[in-house]
């Protein structure tokens, strides 16, 4: 039998530890930044494959394992919770709207690299092959552009 | 598909080109899609997109026109699908986080002044905790 998580109350019952310096605070708190982060991607991808056109995130989780990993992510995060609680760690708001723009940026970037007039450097592009490519490409750029400025807005 | 269209080849190096493009695009939608389908909100970070209810919708279709037109694009060139193991992403990322809880107890912070002992009791144990829960993650996922 497993024995309940003695971090998942973060209620003030207990007073604070005395403080880590600003360093000290600085390297746990981006430690645990990045573990929630990562609890993010796994909860995503542990819930439901992610299938695509070219490319699928398959892993195939079967219902005990989920809820296994599930449970595992909560006490994590309850274990996340007393530390932050305890040491006074501070709460970060990441804008997404410039993660999405730095990622729309690079698709761009990488769909100009795309066009047939670029692959020509991979050797000569087929004439009837490049003429059904260009307007694809340029479809995808305009639909990367609108999302860039809805981002943006 | 037109059956002239439908025999259109790129050659190996063009192929591979357009494909990655796509993929990187594609593997970035999943990204979007979750983002504007819900903020991540955390204990010490939360990732926030602040959209109103009219731009997550436009943002919707405009994601599902990008994959039509991927589609269309892997139709017409009979570009490959490749799948990705889940279960090894999970477990790449978890094992960089392992170590870098490693990095964090008590006894290495010390690199970074000294640690008050009453300070360094209270953290060792959930910093332990949540190495052992680490690694059990990674145990679970790569079974």
């Amino acid at each position: 039998v497993k024995t309940p998580p003695p971090y998942a109350d973060t209620s003030a019952a207990s007073p604070p530890s005395p403080h880590l310096t600003e360093p000290q605070a600085r390297a746990v708190t981006s430690t645990l930044r990045r573990l929630e982060e990562t609890l993010f991607l796994a909860e995503r991808l542990i819930g439901e494959d992610q299938r695509g056109m070219l490319l699928s995130i398959c892993g195939e989780f079967h219902t005990l394992e989920q809820q296994h990993l599930q449970s595992l992510v909560a006490e994590a995060r309850a274990v996340i919770a007393s530390v932050a609680h305890d040491f006074s760690l501070p709460h970060e708001e990441r804008n997404a709207r410039r993660i999405l723009d730095g990622h729309l940026v690079q698709i761009w970037s990488s769909l100009e690299d795309t066009r047939p007039r670029r692959l020509n450097g991979y050797g000569p592009v087929d004439a009837a092959a490049a003429a059904h490519l260009d307007p694809l490409i340029d479809k995808l750029i305009d639909l990367v552009n609108a999302m860039r400025d809805e981002v943006l807005r | 598909m037109t059956e002239s269209t439908a025999r259109l080849r790129l050659s190996e190096a063009h192929e591979r080109s357009v494909t990655t493009a796509l993929m990187l695009l594609e593997q970035d939608l999943f990204l979007v899609a979750s983002l504007v389908a819900a903020d991540q909100v955390g204990i010490v970070v939360s990732t926030r997109t602040r959209l109103d209810a009219r731009q997550r919708e436009h943002m919707q279709r405009l994601i599902e026109e990008i994959r039509a037109e991927i589609a269309a694009l892997a139709a017409t060139f009979s570009l490959p699908h490749h799948v990705r193991d889940g279960r090894r992403i999970i477990s790449g990322h978890l094992s960089e986080r392992w170590a870098d809880l490693g990095d964090t107890r008590p006894a290495k912070l010390g690199r970074y002044g000294r640690l008050d002992p009453a300070l360094a009791a209270a953290l060792d144990p959930p910093i332990t905790r949540l190495t052992e829960l680490v690694a059990a993650m990674c145990k679970e996922v790569e079974q």
